[in-house]
């Protein structure tokens, strides 16, 4: 099994390019959601405000 | 065809583009983990040996990838920059920012991974090389676009029809990546796949279904990314339109039925 995993003399390049591959796309994923999810509390915290005022007048 | 310009219609305005997308975010990014995984282990474990290049052709599976979605993201953003110059769509503009980020990390990872499979193979990491040096400019046209629209920021339709200049003038840059390798010597190989088929380039059907799958989940993740972005960019930028607090307040009703504020 684990020789499947063993590129020989090209460990070092296949390795480091599957990483990169995968630690930019993990990289774009934690921040695309996590400013979606800031975004998303943001709106929600001015909605209160805005329902707040409303219920006062 | 009714049905399609509505659908056209539906999505030039912001709040049912961002009604509608927001039931494709989750199964986008699953389809993209899914085919990336079985991508992945089909073409490092399974796939045969190459008979020239060895093990090291593997990287083919992430950098050829990774180049086509750069080019086909800037694309994109080419023709999302057109419908903002001349229509001055809000959707446009956020398709069209939304992709620069990740187009930009795409880029990134080619050149990285060109990098990596250079090295063993021509012996050099860079080269000043036609098909090198048009893929950097490439990487100096996202952060051009992206660097011009963040001088503006405070006005972001104004930053927007900047930015989509920029990427539209960027444009010419697309064919001169794809054709470099055949205007100029170069170092670097020749497409590994064409649509004609022809003998040139990868035959075995082994080696070619892992590298389609990866370019299919290259594409089904620029659309979450995308989409996710272009999602944020208009609740910020739309966020005093009464729209953008409806929609949020049915999104939370819709994860607490009970209504807990």
């Amino acid at each position: 099994m684990l020789e499947l995993f063993d590129m020989g003399k090209y460990n070092f390049y296949v390795w480091a390019s599957i990483a990169v591959f995968v630690v930019a796309l993990l990289a774009d994923y934690l921040s695309a959601s996590s400013q979606h999810k800031n975004i998303k509390k943001q709106v929600k915290a001015q909605n209160r405000q805005v329902n707040a005022r409303r219920n006062k007048s | 065809m009714n049905r399609i310009v509505k659908f056209y219609h539906e999505m030039g305005s912001p709040p049912s583009f961002y009604r509608i997308t927001s039931h494709w975010l989750k199964p986008m990014l699953w389809l993209a983990i899914v085919l990336t995984v079985y991508g992945l282990i089909d073409g490092l474990l399974m796939a045969p040996t190459d008979y020239q290049q060895g093990d090291s052709y593997r990287i083919i599976f992430v950098h050829v990838p990774a180049a086509w979605m750069s080019m086909f993201i800037y694309g994109i953003i080419g023709i999302s920059g057109i419908i903002t110059f001349v229509w001055r769509m809000k959707v446009a503009e956020a398709v069209m920012m939304a992709s620069v980020p990740i187009g930009a990390l795409f880029t990134a990872v080619t050149l990285l991974t060109g990098m990596l499979w250079g090295k063993p193979m021509w012996g050099t990491y860079w080269d000043w090389d036609a098909r090198m040096t048009s893929e950097l400019i490439l990487l100096f046209l996202y952060i051009g676009v992206a660097g011009i629209y963040s001088a503006y920021e405070e006005d972001p339709r104004k930053a927007a029809r900047l930015a989509a200049l920029v990427a539209i003038i960027g444009l010419v840059n697309l064919p001169v990546i794809r054709y470099s390798v055949y205007w100029w010597t170069s170092i670097h190989q020749g497409s590994s796949v064409s649509l004609m088929g022809g003998a040139n380039g990868i035959q075995h059907w082994d080696m070619l279904r892992p590298l389609l799958v990866m370019a299919l989940a290259t594409k089904f993740y620029y659309i979450y990314s995308m989409l996710a972005r272009a999602q944020t960019y208009l609740l910020k930028t739309e966020r005093k339109k009464q729209w953008v607090l409806e929609a949020i307040d049915q999104q939370t009703n819709h994860n607490n039925p009970a209504g807990a504020k």
